[in-house]
């Protein structure tokens, strides 16, 4: 059996180094990094920080691809640094760069905040007709099943930035919302528990709607979650459209508590395991 | 900030199909004539920019109305996509209404001489029967 170390290849990484406080413009600095297989950049950057220069700065959190915190820009292409393996994108020299389209707040540190901002101006979260029922809900919000398909590819966004740092209308264009917003805004737009139709279409009709997108399809290519903002926005697009000439669905949310409560029970099926015991005192299932 | 960019947009697209229909009529009239002989459009024969010809179609109205129908789409799509591509610059606010206002203007003077364009040519057409 082979030695683990004998499987190690040291890559040089290329790193995007910016202090504001200290740096007048941003210049690389390389680091060699030994990296065996099945190791992640993320990995890479952590050697760094603990062997050659612990003032290096990125932003990570779960290590596994699902808090979109480590979108970098890696060999050129935005991805997640703890989702993507050395020696998938590099043979010995590996280029690290903050996400493009953002303002850097240092090293391979993006703002985000200008994106979570044009995130909230497209109102992201379910807005009812019913505010009594939202302020004191008597049932759930039924959602049928070919419904909550129609947008689940969009909802597995998590906001990492890719798809904005790989957008060429972005690049130059403020105003426009950018894809992540743009998706989100879709995935609110067409989702049954809301009521909020009429006032999004109005907003998406705005300068920060989707009509700037000339379909580049980048975003979609670099999404580390295969969420699609590209799609999302032509379909945006379609609905808005067929609304504008009477041809759309008419959109209303569903009523809360759709199936009668009786109806609701059906028997577990086969292979389905029960759920836990719930370990805490006085603590009672959702469906009861 | 507030305009309608829905109907911008969708008008956008609806002419650009119309300009396919519109503009596939003229390559037949005026660029295929060897290969389809469209006596209707070129009824004195030979070339379609003979003078001949030009004042046979000038005189119909359905070419008349034709002309301003394939001027007004034409200017509407490439004067929108023009104003997109300009918009995307980032201009400041002001600049970005500027922008669109001299656009508008510049398309409704365009079109104006164009249609008067289109007209005077069937009554000069007319006038030298």
């Amino acid at each position: 059996m082979s030695n683990e170390n004998e499987k190690l290849q040291n890559f040089i990484f290329r790193v995007r180094r910016f202090d504001p406080g200290k740096d007048s413009e941003p210049y690389y600095e390389d680091f060699v990094v030994p990296c065996g297989p099945g190791m992640v950049v993320l990995d890479g950057l952590w050697y760094i920080k603990e062997h050659l220069d612990p003032t290096l700065s990125w932003r990570s959190s779960c290590r596994m691809g699902v808090c979109g915190s480590c979108g970098m820009l890696l060999n050129g292409k935005p991805h997640l640094a703890c989702h993507t393996q050395v020696r998938d994108i590099s043979k010995d020299i590996l280029l690290v760069a903050p996400l493009p389209n953002f303002n850097i707040v240092r090293d391979l540190v993006p703002d985000l905040a200008p994106m979570l901002e044009k995130h909230r101006k497209l109102n992201t979260r379910i807005i009812r007709e019913d505010i009594e029922e939202v302020l004191e809900p008597t049932d759930q919000y039924w959602q049928d099943p070919e419904d909550l398909t129609a947008y689940l590819q969009f909802a597995y966004c998590i906001k990492c930035g890719c798809c904005m740092a790989a957008c060429p209308t972005l690049a130059t264009d403020d105003v426009y919302s950018g894809p992540m917003p743009l998706t989100q805004g879709y995935r609110y737009l067409i989702d049954t528990r809301d009521g909020a139709f009429r006032e999004r279409a109005k907003l998406l009709s705005s300068e920060i709607g989707p009509w700037r997108c000339h379909y580049a399809g980048e975003c979609s290519a670099v999404c580390p979650k295969g969420v699609d903002p590209a799609r999302a926005i032509q379909l945006m697009k379609r609905e808005l459209v067929w609304d504008l000439v009477k041809l759309g669905k008419r959109r209303h949310q569903k009523p809360v508590g759709l199936l009668p409560k009786e109806n609701r029970a059906t028997e577990r099926r086969e292979g389905i395991a029960e759920a836990p015991e719930f370990t805490i005192e006085g603590a009672t299932s959702p469906a009861e | 900030m507030s305009s309608n960019n829905t109907r911008l947009w969708t008008w956008h697209v609806l002419a650009g199909l119309i300009l396919v229909v519109l503009l596939g009529l003229h390559m037949f009239g005026m660029h295929l004539n060897d290969l389809f002989h469209l006596e209707s459009l070129n009824p004195e024969g030979g070339s379609p920019i003979d003078w001949a010809n030009v004042a046979a179609r000038a005189q119909a109205i359905g070419q008349v109305v034709f002309y301003i129908l394939f001027l007004g789409f034409a200017l509407y799509h490439g004067l929108y996509g023009l104003r997109n591509i300009l918009l995307e610059l980032n201009p400041s606010e002001g600049m970005a209404k500027f922008i669109s206002r001299g656009i508008l203007i510049a398309g409704v003077i365009l079109f104006a001489f164009g249609t008067w364009a289109a007209i005077a040519a069937r009554s000069t057409a007319l006038a030298a029967l």
